[in-house]
């Protein structure tokens, strides 16, 4: 939980083991491990796309750890003409749930949703990652898609989770398919009011040039994957303790660390990954040098998450598709 | 919409396959959520809500304590994505305030509030997605939660929407079949089959309200059959762990008696 | 600052009238304070006062664009406070209070979820213009059960309200003033009345929720009745014997069958409400002498 404080003397022992030649911490990881993440997608149905998320979760008490719910939902948005013409957008916004944070004022509480939700749409809502498949017809109409995320429960590390919970959710949206449909006026021929004409409507779906509007697909339609969902950043945060950084710190090691940084990634297949976003949290000081040592650190564990993610998002759709086609065998 | 669905086939069977008095699919989770004192998950078919209680503690106000007694304090938050249509709705929203202060009221006579002088009790509600009986849920789930929690309570109270369609009643209903129908939300203490929540904000005749009335009431116990099974269910886990503790306590015990 | 609660000696005299069935004003257990209409100079502007509490209402009707999902319909809004005016024990900061909540999500369903007003005949050219009613309701006075008051004042007003004729020929509206043509009464589909009653546990257990014998209701109940009442229920119905609103949140648990008791006896009043109604709301037309004969 964050705002717990923590007396000088639990403080100075976490730090202290943290420094020592083993580095110990309190669970037994090494530095750079992770604790335990599971992830479940398509855990809300009234949403284009889902994911909750956890981070230590306790399975012997089946209770604690880090618990992020992301969701996404996809709504047509008529687009200005001039700005970004054949593009959606994305927006992100973060609210916790006060028994996330029970200590926390209502005042407190909305502090901290707005510095999260902040963070998350600067980064997320910047063109670059947009996917590419959100538009529906060009100058006319687009899908604003809206990532929601609430924080159920923070047990440290709530930065890495959210990114992870938001990676999760993008993976499991699919987009409607959509076709663009045009009026066009029906020619008239002067004099010959009367003539049987083949019955016409305005609506022509063929070789449309203008596209006016657009309709779904008749069809019971799964819809499409997002296009370059694979580049959705995600973050590595690293506490900083002097000389030394680690990876996923519970609420106590981080109030224990004076120090925090954020980078957020981004990897396109089989490239190198792209700094998408830095923050520098808590008070204090590094020098330039260490900063840019760091940066190469993070890469390298932010690969390595992302790898391990990726995988655990196949196997995710695996059962999502296997689940369906059960449900859809027993149904006939 | 209502012109396209049918609400109660010839057959009569639901928009969603049901029959009139049948439930939707009733999940019950009162497996503990970090940090707090208890806490559970319900899920009406799709409708899912989240409580989590906190307390008795010490109050974050010292202007809300009650000398006599333990004050109840009720947040309730609607995920953004929970609706068919997104939308965010400000904490300041009237209806949400209502839906807090109705939960409030509910459990304030059933919680043993005179045991817990000077303190407060959390109920953090948080809905998740929304299907038609969200009140339905929240009701069981907080139920569960203060269960959960420890603090005693004079009774269970269940929850369950009825609504009526052309003269038939019907339990449980779905979104769609809400924005329909005249619908009620009823609250029961199964002990006593007394109703302590009533709710209704759509119009309905007097005689429909009085049938719907007791068929609730009736549905209400077969909730609580289900609530009270998970909670003996839940306790048995606790008791047991303890019983190992005290195994190996006595064990202790046995062996200093041995020694002197 | 939450209102001091009422003295021991108060509360217990109270206690022991009740179980005598008798109230401190002298009324039986489900008489109403005598409810009286004041109508003002102008339509639509009543005065309602229940025994000390009093609620002005006012209703006004301007022209305005309809909302682009509606585009046949017009607007009502309603719009409530309560000042520190009605009662020392409200406060006009910040939040709204527990009871303005209340009020206001009350008029929300007695006057606009029900379906009172229709409000496809406030359409005046469809997409272009449509009547938005706004009904203001002032809380003057607070002597117990103010909703009740309020959602009648509301509901009065707008019986008594007449909106301007208008005329129109293709695109065009056309205004009659009042003093040209006689301005028309809203088209209600029905008049809800809010009526509550005050529960209180039986004697001798006043802490013990699950006791079995009956317990007593009031109608209607007084400030300090509804302060030491262990629960309300609140209703809201019509003439024609359908219910609008119920509201009971937790308080003394009932059977269904006294529920059901509380609901008939509402629907006798209700049926007495809606006559007087009615004949003060003809008496006043005819004495404004409106409609030109």
């Amino acid at each position: 939980m964050a705002f717990k404080s923590l007396s000088k003397s639990e403080k100075a022992y976490i730090q202290a083991s943290l420094q020592s030649n083993s580095s110990l911490r309190g669970d037994g990881r090494s530095l750079q491990e992770y604790r335990t993440i599971s992830l479940e997608t398509g855990v809300a149905p009234l949403a284009n796309g889902s994911a909750r998320l956890n981070i230590g979760k306790n399975d012997a008490e089946a209770g604690g750890g880090t618990e992020i719910l992301a969701a996404v939902k996809l709504e047509v948005e008529d687009i200005e003409h001039g700005e970004r013409v054949d593009q959606g957008r994305v927006t992100c916004s973060v609210s916790c749930s006060p028994a996330a944070y029970p200590l926390a004022s209502s005042g407190g509480l909305d502090d901290l949703q707005h510095d999260y939700s902040t963070f998350l749409d600067d980064i997320l809502s910047h063109p670059s990652i947009t996917p590419a498949n959100l538009g529906i017809v060009r100058g006319k109409k687009a899908w604003l898609l809206a990532l929601d995320l609430v924080v159920l429960s923070d047990s440290g590390n709530v930065y890495d989770a959210m990114f992870m919970a938001a990676r999760a959710a993008i993976w499991d949206t699919k987009v409607p398919r959509t076709r663009s449909v045009e009026y066009r006026a029906q020619k008239k021929q002067e004099g010959d009011m009367d003539v049987d004409e083949e019955k016409q409507s305005g609506l022509d779906t063929r070789q449309v040039k203008a596209a006016t509007d657009f309709e779904l697909e008749d069809y019971w339609d799964e819809g499409i994957p997002l296009v370059g969902r694979e580049a959705w950043p995600i973050c590595v945060t690293l506490n900083l303790l002097s000389s030394l950084h680690f990876l996923d710190a519970t609420s106590q090691e981080e109030a224990a660390t004076p120090l925090r940084l954020l980078l957020v990634y981004s990897v396109a297949s089989k490239s190198t990954p792209a700094l998408q976003g830095m923050q520098l949290l808590g008070s204090g000081e590094v020098d330039v040098a260490q900063i840019k040592k760091l940066i190469q650190d993070g890469e390298k564990h932010a690969s390595q998450l992302l790898a391990a993610i990726n995988l655990k998002l196949r196997d995710e759709e695996v059962r999502l598709t296997d689940k369906a086609r059960l449900k859809f065998a027993s149904v006939r | 919409m209502s012109s396209r669905i049918e609400i109660l086939n010839d057959g009569g069977f639901r928009s969603d396959g049901r029959r009139q008095y049948e439930l939707r699919e009733m999940t019950f989770d009162m497996a503990e959520q970090a940090g707090a004192d208890g806490s559970a998950s319900v899920a009406h078919g799709l409708t899912q809500v989240r409580v989590s209680v906190f307390g008795p503690r010490e109050a974050k106000m010292r202007s809300q304590t009650i000398h006599d007694r333990a004050n109840i304090n009720v947040e309730v938050g609607i995920a953004p994505f929970s609706t068919g249509d997104r939308r965010k709705r400000s904490k300041g929203d009237k209806r949400i305030l209502e839906f807090a202060s109705t939960i409030k009221s509910t459990f304030e006579p059933v919680i043993q509030t005179a045991l817990y002088p000077r303190s407060q009790i959390d109920i953090f509600v948080h809905v998740l997605q929304q299907d038609g009986g969200v009140l339905q849920a929240c009701i069981n789930a907080t139920t569960l939660a203060l269960a959960n929690a420890g603090v005693p309570l004079l009774d269970f109270v269940c929850a369950v929407t009825g609504g009526v369609h052309a003269a038939a009643p019907m339990l449980d209903l779905t979104t769609l079949e809400e924005n329909d129908l005249p619908h009620v939300t009823v609250a029961v203490m199964p002990r006593t089959g007394r109703v302590t929540l009533v709710s209704m904000e759509t119009r309905l005749h007097v005689d429909r309200f009085e049938e719907i009335l007791r068929l609730a009431g009736q549905a209400g116990g077969v909730i609580h059959k289900e609530m009270r099974a998970v909670v003996r269910e839940r306790t048995k886990g606790l008791v047991d762990a303890m019983g190992a503790g005290v195994r190996t306590s006595d064990f202790a015990e046995d062996a200093m008696v041995a020694d002197s | 600052m939450r209102p001091p609660s009422p003295s021991i000696p108060e509360k217990e005299f109270l206690f022991s009238t009740l179980e005598k069935s008798l109230r401190l004003d002298g009324r039986g257990l489900i008489e109403m304070r005598p409810l009286e209409l004041t109508f003002g100079e102008e339509l639509g502007h009543v005065d309602c006062t229940l025994g000390k509490t009093r609620v002005l209402a006012q209703v006004d009707a301007k022209m305005v664009r309809p909302l682009p999902e509606r585009p046949f319909e017009g607007i009502i809004s309603v719009h409530s406070e309560i000042s520190p005016m009605a009662s020392p024990e409200y406060e006009s900061t910040g939040r709204p209070s527990d009871e303005e909540v209340a009020l206001s999500r009350m008029l929300d369903k007695v006057i606009r979820r029900s379906d009172a007003v229709d409000r496809e005949a406030l359409c005046i050219l469809a997409g272009q213009r449509v009547w938005h009613l706004r009904l203001t309701i002032h809380c003057l006075s607070d002597a117990g059960n103010l909703l009740d008051c309020a959602c009648m004042a509301g509901m009065v007003a707008l019986r008594h309200f007449r909106r301007p004729d208008v005329e129109v020929i293709g695109d065009e509206v056309t205004v009659h003033p009042p003093s040209s043509r006689a301005p028309v009464p809203l088209s209600l589909h029905h008049t809800p009345f809010s009526l509550t009653f005050a529960l209180f546990a039986p004697s001798s257990s006043h802490t013990n929720i699950s006791s079995q014998t009956a317990p007593i209701t009031l109608l209607d109940p007084s400030l300090l009745e509804q302060r030491l009442a262990s629960g309300t229920l609140s209703l809201a119905l019509n003439a024609q014997r359908e219910l609008c609103v119920v509201h009971k949140a937790g308080g003394v648990p009932l059977t269904p069958e006294e529920v059901l008791s509380a609901v008939n006896i509402a629907v006798q009043k209700a049926k007495e409400l809606e006559k007087m109604v009615d004949a003060r709301v003809r008496e006043d037309w005819a004495m404004k002498k409106i409609e030109v004969r």
